[in-house]
Parts: C-alpha cells; sequence; structure tokens
C-alpha cells in the first residue's frame, strides 16, 4: 500500500506539479499570477470532486464508455486551451479582437482546471477506498498497519513532487535566463503532446479506435512500472510500447502547435505587423 | 479504378467497412474480482486478436483494473460490470492488478499464438 501510494502520486499528481511550473516558467508572473494559480487549483479540486462524486453514473453513460469520454472531453479541452495560450504568449499581436491578451490567464487556468479534473479524479476514488477500508471493522490490526502505510505514502508522494518541481522550477527558469526558452517551450510541447495522448489509450479501450500494433519495445531499458518509466511518463507521455495510433497523435499534438507557431509568425512578419523587439526573438 | 467512384458509393464502401469493423466477432472473456483476488488468475486470449474482457467486481469497493504492460486502467465499481478492449497483442504474458489492492488483486493475461484459446 505503502509504495501503491506513492505510485499513485507520480502517475497522477506529478504531472500537475510538472504543467504548473511550465506555466510559471513560460507565461509572464504578471499574466498568470499567483491569483489566478490558486483559483484554478480550487476549481480544479470542485471538479475533480464532482466528477467523484458522478462517476459511477457518468461510468454507465454511453454503454458504459462514459468516464473514458469524460475523460477525453477533457483533456480535448486541455490540448486547445494550452494552443491558444501557446499562440497568443508568443505572438500578442495576434486575434487581438478575439482573444485579448488578459484572457490568456483565464484559458491557461482552463487547460489546468481540466488536467486537474482528469488526474484528480482517478486519485480521489483511491482516497475514498482507502477510507472506506479503515472504517471497516473487520480487522483492526490489518486496517492500522494499511492507513500508517497510506500516511507515509502520502508523505514521500507528497515530498517526491514538491522536491522535483521545485528542482525542474529551477532548471526552466535557469534555461530561460540562458535565452533557452526555445528549449523550455520544447519540453511543454512535449510534455502537451503526451498528457493529450492518453486520449488513445481511453478510446482503444472502450473500442473507439482500433489499437494497433506495438511499433517498438523498450521494456528492456525502461519499464513503465519503474520510477524513471513514472516520471519519463509525466515529463514527455513515455510509453514503453506504443502503438502506431498512439506516435500518430503524440506527433500531430507535438508538431501541430510549432506548425501554427511558425506559420502565423511567417503571415505576420509578411504583414508587417510584428513588433520590432519581437523580430530579434526570432 | 478508385477515381471513378462517386462521393455516394465511397460513403457506402466506408460504411460498410466500419459495419464490418463493428460486428466482426469479437472473442469475449470473463473476470471475476471477489474478495480483492481476481478469477481465473491467468487468461489466456488469442495473439493477434482483439477481444472484451468484462470484469465482474462483486466486493463492496471499487478496484481499479490496472495494467501497465495492457496500458489500460478502468474503475469497477462495487457490484458492476466493466467491459474493456485488449489487443491485438503479440504471444506474450501481460501482468495485471487492482489498484487498489495490489497485493491480493494481481492476475495475468496470457497470449498464444494458437487461436483457439479459451
Amino acid at each position: 500500500m505503502l509504495i501503491n501510494t506513492v505510485v499513485l502520486f507520480l502517475r497522477d499528481l506529478l504531472p500537475l506539479f510538472i504543467f504548473i511550473c511550465y506555466l510559471k516558467a513560460t507565461l509572464e508572473s504578471q499574466v498568470f499570477t499567483l491569483k489566478y494559480q490558486l483559483i484554478s487549483v480550487v476549481f480544479g479540486i470542485l471538479v475533480a470532486a464532482l466528477l467523484f462524486i458522478i462517476a459511477e453514473p457518468l461510468s454507465e453513460f454511453f454503454e458504459g464508455r462514459g468516464s473514458e469520454l469524460t475523460k477525453v472531453l477533457l483533456l480535448i479541452i486541455f490540448y486547445l486551451s494550452m494552443l491558444v495560450v501557446s499562440i497568443k504568449s508568443e505572438l500578442p499581436s495576434l486575434f487581438k479582437k478575439l482573444v485579448p491578451s488578459t484572457l490568456v490567464a483565464k484559458i491557461a487556468a482552463v487547460s489546468f482546471v481540466s488536467l486537474i479534473a482528469v488526474n484528480g479524479s482517478s486519485f480521489l476514488i483511491f482516497l475514498d477506498v482507502y477510507l472506506q477500508l479503515n472504517m471497516s471493522p473487520l480487522d483492526a490490526s490489518i486496517a492500522d498497519n494499511q492507513a500508517l502505510n497510506v500516511v507515509i505514502g502520502f508523505v514521500v508522494g507528497l515530498g517526491i513532487c514538491v522536491s522535483f518541481s521545485v528542482l525542474f522550477l529551477f532548471i526552466l527558469r535557469e534555461l530561460k535566463q540562458l535565452n533557452k526558452l526555445w528549449l523550455v517551450k520544447t519540453g511543454l510541447f512535449l510534455f502537451i503532446a503526451g498528457q493529450f495522448s492518453y486520449i488513445v489509450s481511453q478510446l482503444t479501450q472502450i473500442d473507439m479506435l482500433s489499437a494497433g500494433y506495438p511499433v517498438v519495445n523498450f521494456s528492456q531499458y525502461i519499464q513503465d512500472s519503474s520510477e524513471y518509466g513514472h516520471i519519463l511518463h509525466a515529463l514527455i507521455g513515455f510509453e514503453t510500447s506504443p502503438s502506431f495510433n498512439f506516435l500518430l497523435v503524440y506527433f500531430i499534438s507535438f508538431l501541430l502547435p510549432i506548425l501554427l507557431l511558425n506559420t502565423l509568425r511567417f503571415r505576420l512578419q509578411s504583414q508587417n505587423k510584428i513588433a520590432p523587439q519581437y523580430k530579434e526573438d526570432l | 479504378m478508385f477515381k471513378k467512384l462517386s462521393p455516394q458509393a465511397w460513403t457506402i464502401l466506408f460504411t460498410a467497412f466500419l459495419t464490418f469493423q463493428t460486428f466482426a466477432e469479437t472473442q469475449v472473456f470473463y473476470l471475476t474480482l471477489e474478495d480483492h483476488v481476481f478469477t481465473p488468475s491467468s487468461l489466456e486470449i488469442p495473439a493477434n486478436k482483439k477481444v472484451k474482457v468484462i470484469i465482474h467486481n462483486k466486493d463492496k469497493v471499487p478496484e481499479e483494473f490496472d495494467s501497465f504492460e495492457l496500458n489500460r486502467e478502468k474503475v469497477i465499481f462495487p457490484g458492476k460490470k466493466a467491459v474493456i478492449y485488449v489487443g491485438p497483442l503479440p504471444a506474450g504474458e501481460y501482468k495485471y492488478f487492482g489498484e487498489y489492492h495490489p497485493n491480493s488483486a494481481r492476475g495475468r493475461i496470457i497470449v498464444k499464438g494458437d487461436a483457439n484459446v479459451n
């Protein structure tokens, strides 16, 4: 139970810590302020709690496909919001009337709320099961032992997530200081693609997408269930044996923001709408 | 030859393909969870075929069917059945476990080259 709790932290909560680091590093502190960060965390927990409350009836919708389809919908919201945020933060002069700069922080918050809801709801189910087991009077000694293991697992899991994110944010800020923002953005796009590609396993699980055969197998080097596997999965969506459809979705969702940014940047440059100081960055 | 097909013919072909995909025979396998133990603990399925696995949770608490190797995770609520599709997979052994009771709820799916597995 101890290792399992730590694994759940790494699987469900580490991506949220990584995402907030990216948002803090890539968006200006005046844009994605502490107020927005706190509001999105509170809203995210509320949406996750709502999903947890309705999880059982929701799972029975659409012939038992309700939970997967909800997660897919939330991940699409997450991806599209981050697409808008990425474009607007790089090209602020674009779509000024449609998406004013003041809206960027709100869209980033929507994206964060969606990701918290996807990851947080399954974590809440785990907490609920743990509480139910500990209230069960069947065997007090087993219950006490499990409770202790889960509490230690919580402390260790939270400790890993917090220390990892402090170090990660430090690295991202250092890279930004060294004018290597492109590296930070590439990492962010890989992270977004990794999170979004989760829709493939959800859709194949409910037979709405063909799984296809695994294209490569890295299990000799890194196992999905290992610590490195979990961290790489949280960072870039690493899979030991990805299918063709997974790789297709992964690369399209990774390349789409880059291609869109370059196309829109080229259009702006040709129309001379781009600010002179911004031209230097390009 | 394909260039001569009208859009309507393409639509019919595409619909027929989807219908074939939907109604193509998918073997069904069953797993039961009772007292936080999966039965059978070893489930044999055919290689290179997509199969449907129905998991019945007879316990009083939810359980999450989880497998890193199969890339599947599904919460099954008390007294309910959940369906997941697995494969097509190459022959081999794929472990799974119950996320909330990992010590007792464990099992494996054995993918065999022989198509006549049950």
